[in-house]
């Protein structure tokens, strides 16, 4: 590990202040996921700055239906919240799909998000990858099985939070905020494809930080549901994910959203699986539908061609457990 | 990869570390397979593609270390730390408490596991300077004198280990686990509970037994 130097910041506008005045710092929240990256020397901030301590960035509200949750809010306090619990079941089926007991309790809601790609070549400082600078992609030519069927483009990692398409699922939106103030936007464009970025897989700017997860007032009508596979039963990363959240009147999806995970470089809406499903009374051969129409635009590496079945398969899973 | 200070005095040849040979060497490929929990690459297919990473130019950074105090069982240790120190490595190394097992060092196997704030945490994936104030738990401060707690009193009854390298993590996390549990403990909410706790011998089966037992006797079954 290279030597950096730390700081614990007290308040958010001292964290703020430190990011901005500290050359080359880094922010730490639980730290699950960026001593991983510290240790294999993938990353060498010069500087630490840990908000893993800010309380005022530690809390869930309610306010005016709208649910505010902290940045700093971890996945165990998430998954435990009352409110969460009752207006939205959808995560608190999640949580405990996600990592470890040990990981959520030192996990952070915004870390999750801003967590970094699992591309073994990405995860390895030996390997000078596209992502990392360098002059090529090696899961092209090399192992891809967990690689991306959608949005590549340059660079394949997918993106790994299974908390990411829950919450875009909900239509939630995220705050940041930076030396340039303050600013809210749909969480769904928070995310970045290599297209427009391939060395970032979000719009954080140097010095910025999440500050809070926003999630709209259901409708009354609303459920929703995540479906994860993975190749263990206990934690694992999801090979696939979908999350789905749509209003159902009398077996008819009035409304829809479904983002899926694990299967491109960001979350990933699949605005032609909503179309087959939206107005639908939802019946195996919809669902089946929907589930194609999903994969339409898929391309598989040589390894990871099993996604396109399983993601179909967990589409039509997910609609069909809403349509009841 | 531990850091034991002994790189960074500056001294060029110190520098060379097995990591950073490796990757000077661009010959690391064995070791890809330890990262993450991957599967390995085949070497015909890595020497093709890997391209040798040159060194990065840039001068030795000096090391930073924080006088800290640590909250351990109940005891307060001022302990000198690197600020690259992870939890575990402080508690092992400047405590002393050597019970804390480090396994995969990335977050992955559970045999770090201690109780930090009243909830099971991976202490090789915590800064030991993240860690100062809070309350800490290993697994020498669970028995009282030679009383031991109802945990490790299940373990030794239902056999529960084999080399014994995950069970102060196991003991760590089935402690927490049944402290934390809100209601009726059952197999399921223990395996829910440990499933951040891999056991290479797979003593799975004892592991719950003992769990039910220890629930039994803290009064939540
Ligand atoms: C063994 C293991 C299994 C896992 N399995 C899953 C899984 O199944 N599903 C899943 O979704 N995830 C999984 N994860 C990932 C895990 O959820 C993340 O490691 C965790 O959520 C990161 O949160 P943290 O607070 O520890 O972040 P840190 O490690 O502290 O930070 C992660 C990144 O986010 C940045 N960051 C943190 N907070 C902010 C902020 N407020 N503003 C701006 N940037 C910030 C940091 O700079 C860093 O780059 C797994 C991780 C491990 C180690
Ligand atoms: S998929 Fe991305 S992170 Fe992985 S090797 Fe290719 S460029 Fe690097």
């Amino acid at each position: 590990m290279e030597s950096f130097a730390y700081s614990k910041a007290a308040n958010l506008q001292q964290a703020l202040d430190l990011l901005k005045s500290t050359e080359g710092a880094q922010v730490v929240a639980g730290g699950s996921d960026l001593l991983s990256l510290l240790k294999n020397e993938v990353l060498t901030p010069e500087a630490l700055v840990d908000i893993k301590g800010l309380a005022d960035l530690n809390y869930i509200k309610d306010e005016g239906g709208v649910l505010r949750i902290g940045a700093t809010t971890t996945l165990t306090a998430l998954g435990n919240d009352a409110a969460v619990r009752e207006r939205f079941p959808i995560i608190a089926q999640t949580i405990p799909l996600i990592a470890s007991p040990q990981i959520r309790n030192q996990a952070t809601v915004a870390g999750n998000l801003c967590q970094r790609p699992r591309c073994w070549y990405f995860r390895s400082e030996l390997y000078d990858c596209f992502r990392k600078g360098g002059p090529t992609c090696f899961a092209i030519t090399g192992r891809n099985s967990e690689h991306a069927i959608f949005g590549g483009a340059g660079c394949f990692i997918v993106h790994a939070s299974d908390l990411a398409p829950v919450l875009i699922a909900l239509n939630a939106e995220i705050a940041l905020q930076g030396p340039s103030g303050k600013r809210v936007l749909p969480l769904e464009e928070f995310f970045v494809l290599p297209r427009m970025n391939p060395h970032a897989e979000n719009l954080l700017q140097p010095g910025e930080l999440v500050v809070e997860i926003r999630i709209p007032a259901p409708a009354a009508d609303a459920k929703g549901i995540f479906v994860k596979t993975r190749l263990r039963g206990s934690w694992d990363f999801a090979a696939t994910s979908v999350a789905m959240v749509a209003q159902v009147q009398n077996g008819t999806f009035q409304d829809v959203r479904v983002c899926l995970g694990a299967v491109a470089p960001a979350p990933w809406r699949s605005k032609e699986a909503e179309a087959a499903l939206k107005g639908q009374a939802v019946t195996a051969d919809v669902a089946a539908a929907a589930a194609k129409a999903a994969v339409r635009y898929a391309r598989p590496m040589s390894e990871n061609g099993y996604k396109i079945r399983q993601i179909q398969a967990i589409i039509k899973r997910a609609a069909l457990a809403l349509a009841k | 990869m531990r850091n034991d200070g002994a790189d960074s005095k500056g001294e060029p040849g110190s520098e060379l570390t097995r990591r950073r040979f490796l990757k000077t060497a661009g010959v690391g490929v064995a070791v890809l397979g330890a990262i993450g929990g991957w599967s390995l690459r085949s070497s015909k297919q890595a020497t093709a593609d890997a391209a040798p990473k040159a060194a990065p130019a840039k001068g030795p950074r000096q090391p930073i270390q924080r006088t800290i105090t640590l909250h351990v069982n109940n005891r307060d240790y001022r302990v000198i730390v690197d600020t690259r120190e992870t939890l575990a490595e402080a508690i092992r190394d400047k405590v002393g408490l050597t019970g804390t097992k480090v396994g995969c060092n990335h977050g992955q196997c559970g045999a770090c596991t201690v109780i930090l704030g009243g909830q099971a945490v991976y202490s090789c994936s915590t800064l030991a300077v993240q860690a100062e104030g809070a309350k800490i738990t290993t697994i020498e401060g669970l028995s009282q004198g030679e009383k031991l707690h109802p945990v490790q009193e299940a373990f030794l009854a239902h056999d529960a280990f084999q080399c014994g390298i995950c069970t102060s993590g196991q003991i760590m996390a089935l402690t927490a686990c049944l402290n934390n549990a809100p209601g009726k403990v059952t197999e399921e909410s223990i395996k829910a509970g440990m499933g951040g706790n891999l056991c290479r011998c797979g003593a799975y089966v004892q592991i719950i037994r003992a769990g039910l037992q220890a629930a039994a006797a803290m009064g939540k079954s």
